[in-house]
């Protein structure tokens, strides 16, 4: 918890770098173990994102980015502290309602996710991957070439029905295919590091002159006051957190703009008021419970996040799924305690981190940024204590930091590294039970929804376009 | 003076890029059981080199339609962008990086990340005391946290024959 506060806090590394980080130390502990630890990192990294959010204009997280309008303002005010206090204790009541909602509707998706066979989680999978694709920063089309290059990515290795190499090249390191770990820090982690490494100047960081004093007694008469608005962005959050390869940061920014909407203050939003600090931080950690419904019910990654737990999950010898919750109920049952027990342990440990963080702030950038470099080296070759592994993370960050260039958006990528494998195997094995035919992908009940839903995010917005259109134009 | 739309860079690089994966399946086994192509090895990446395609031939028409002049790359422009000081601390990253690959094994976990995580702070403009510190304390830390309490194997190298 402490690493998602010092990596959350630093601006450019993301909860998903945390997370990405603190899994190598994993490996040799037990599943519950290293799954508290990753809970704890994610949830403390997006509260940890919106410190220099507040206070230096810069999200610490993409899950801060709407956190930015209404607590740097009221920061300018003198209001810093309350902000931050608002902002802690609304995520840890959003990060409550978000794993409430994933304890009482996992289950009940998990039963009704018995009934899907390799159709249903073809499509499935085919939808979380468009999803990402859709929704992610950049056009459309940039987001598939994303999507795509995953897919292509996770083909190389061994095909597991023919047993036959594919693009390994001679490479016996390449036949167990791509290191699903190395690959997530080189595209998070070290693709951020040359980000900044770019620029010299910003090496040393601003630092803060405030002295941080936190009321709770203030924050508790507005959190009675706003207890609606942090229901709804809560609820929210969490729906949006639980489509496949929406996030954090979309959830944040929905919510703040669910609030301007609905609220009596509406032109006062960005101004520097309570409720735009309340809804996006209310939602953002509620969002990352709701991340784990679609992980845990159907083994599609809700987020980047998610996407590296259920990595993680995998090298634990757990396979996500429905079956998960009659196979390894208990251990389920573990996991939903843990992320209930971490929320107490943000308030504390966020409470400190506020604290603390002017001294880390006055911590130069360089130094950080190097000691990241050395730990994305190091933690990818503990995996399995190979340099190949480097190479691959370093291969990585380097196509990162290419695709972000060019505006290619990097989740869609992972997602298609994860979900490759899946949309792969469920395919073909399709086909073999249909003789080859096609058609029993789109005429079951659930496949043929599946459809429909993908086709109307593609196509959706311009047909609803061309129609508008039409009738402005028989109406004039 | 050349000008390149960044679409058209893109669009091009996907269109090589499925060249070079349909070509590659072409050498793939053809499947002897199920139902010819379609449970072979080659199918499905197949697909995705003729996706990759459409996404390639998008970009290049998009890439056509677009007049807009802050999209456009100018070479020139871009080799000074290459050439600030700032991206040299770039190529110099990955070359520690690769140092690190390269050199982890002969010279040891130890002495190999003291040397490059030095050459980067000194690179990065961290005061040489500060640098000589820190280097030290990112080592031995790592080295307790993944050697000794994950009892991860890092290699001794040089330090193997000075008998530590």
């Amino acid at each position: 918890m402490i690493l998602g506060i010092f990596v959350g806090g630093i601006p450019g590394l993301t909860a998903t770098m945390a997370v990405a980080l603190i899994v190598p130390l994993t490996f040799h502990m037990s599943p519950i173990a290293g799954l508290a630890m990753i809970l704890g990192v994610s949830f403390c990294a997006i509260f940890a994102g919106d410190i220099p959010a507040t206070y230096l204009r810069i999200p610490g997280t993409p899950a801060s980015g709407a956190a930015i309008l209404d607590g740097y303002e009221m920061a300018r005010q003198g209001k810093g502290s309350l902000a931050l206090a608002l902002d802690l204790t609304c995520s840890v009541l959003g990060g409550l309602i978000g794993i409430t909602i994933l304890i009482f509707v996992a289950p009940v998706l998990a039963k009704f996710a018995l009934k899907f066979t390799n159709f249903e989680y073809f499509w499935l999978a085919v939808f979380g991957l468009s999803m990402s694709a859709v929704i992610s920063r950049g056009t459309r089309i940039k987001g598939v070439i994303s999507m795509t290059l995953g897919l292509i990515f996770a083909t190389i290795g061994i095909d597991i029905t023919t047993g036959y190499p594919r693009f390994t090249f001679g490479s016996t390191e390449l036949m167990a295919g791509i290191g699903f770990i190395p690959a997530m820090i080189g595209l998070f982690g070290l693709s951020e590091v040359f980000k900044y490494v770019l620029l010299p100047e910003s090496f040393r960081n601003p630092t803060i002159t405030e002295r941080i004093q936190i009321s709770f007694k203030s924050v508790g008469t507005l959190l009675y006051k706003f207890k609606l608005l942090i229901l709804r962005s809560s609820i929210i959050g969490n729906v949006i957190g639980a489509l496949p390869g929406a996030g954090a940061d979309i959830a944040a920014w929905v919510s703040y703009g669910m609030a301007k909407k609905v609220s009596r203050r509406s032109a006062e939003f960005g101004t520097g008021i309570e409720e735009g600090v309340i809804a996006p931080t209310s939602a953002n950690n509620s969002a990352l419970g709701g991340t784990w419904i679609p992980a845990l019910v159907f083994g599609i990654p809700g987020d980047t996040v998610t996407a590296i737990v259920l990595g993680a999950m995998m090298m634990y010898g757990l396979k996500p799924g429905p079956l998960i919750f009659q196979q390894n109920a208990y251990l389920v049952n573990q996991i939903f305690s843990v992320a209930l027990v971490s929320q107490a342990f943000l308030l504390i440990i966020g409470w400190f981190g506020i604290k603390m963080y002017t001294q880390l702030f006055k911590f130069p950038r360089n130094v950080v940024l190097v000691g990241i470099i050395i730990f994305s080296a190091v933690g990818s070759y503990a995996l399995r204590s190979s340099l190949f592994d480097v190479s691959i993370m370093l291969f990585f960050g380097v196509l990162g930091y290419i695709m972000e260039s060019c505006g290619i958006p990097l989740p869609p990528l992972i997602l298609g590294l994860i979900l490759g494998p899946m949309i792969e195997d469920n395919l073909r094995v399709g086909l073999v039970k249909s003789d080859g035919s096609l058609l029993p992908f789109i005429t079951r009940p659930i496949s043929f929804t599946f459809f429909i839903l993908i086709v109307a995010l593609f196509f959706g917005e311009p047909i609803i376009k061309a129609i508008r259109s039409l009738f402005t134009r028989r109406k004039s | 003076m050349r000008k390149l739309n960044q679409d058209h860079i893109i669009g091009i690089v996907c269109i090589i890029l499925s060249i070079i994966i349909l070509s590659t399946t072409r050498s793939f086994p053809k499947a002897t059981t199920g139902f010819s192509d379609l449970s072979g090895p080659s199918f499905y990446p197949n697909v995705l080199a003729f996706l990759f395609l459409f996404c390639g031939l998008y970009q290049i028409i998009s890439g056509l339609r677009k007049q807009e002049v802050s999209n456009v790359i100018d070479l020139s422009s871009s080799w000074n962008a290459i050439s600030k000081p700032g991206s040299l601390n770039i190529f110099v990253t990955i070359a520690l990086i690769l140092c690190f690959i390269l050199f982890m094994e002969p010279l040891g976990f130890i002495v190999c990340s003291y040397m490059i995580l030095f050459i980067l702070m000194w690179r990065f403009g961290v005061p040489l005391l500060k640098n000589a510190i820190y280097s030290a304390i990112f080592v031995l830390l790592l080295n307790a946290i993944f050697g000794k309490l994950f009892t991860i194997y890092l290699p001794s190298g040089v330090l193997d024959y000075l008998g530590f």
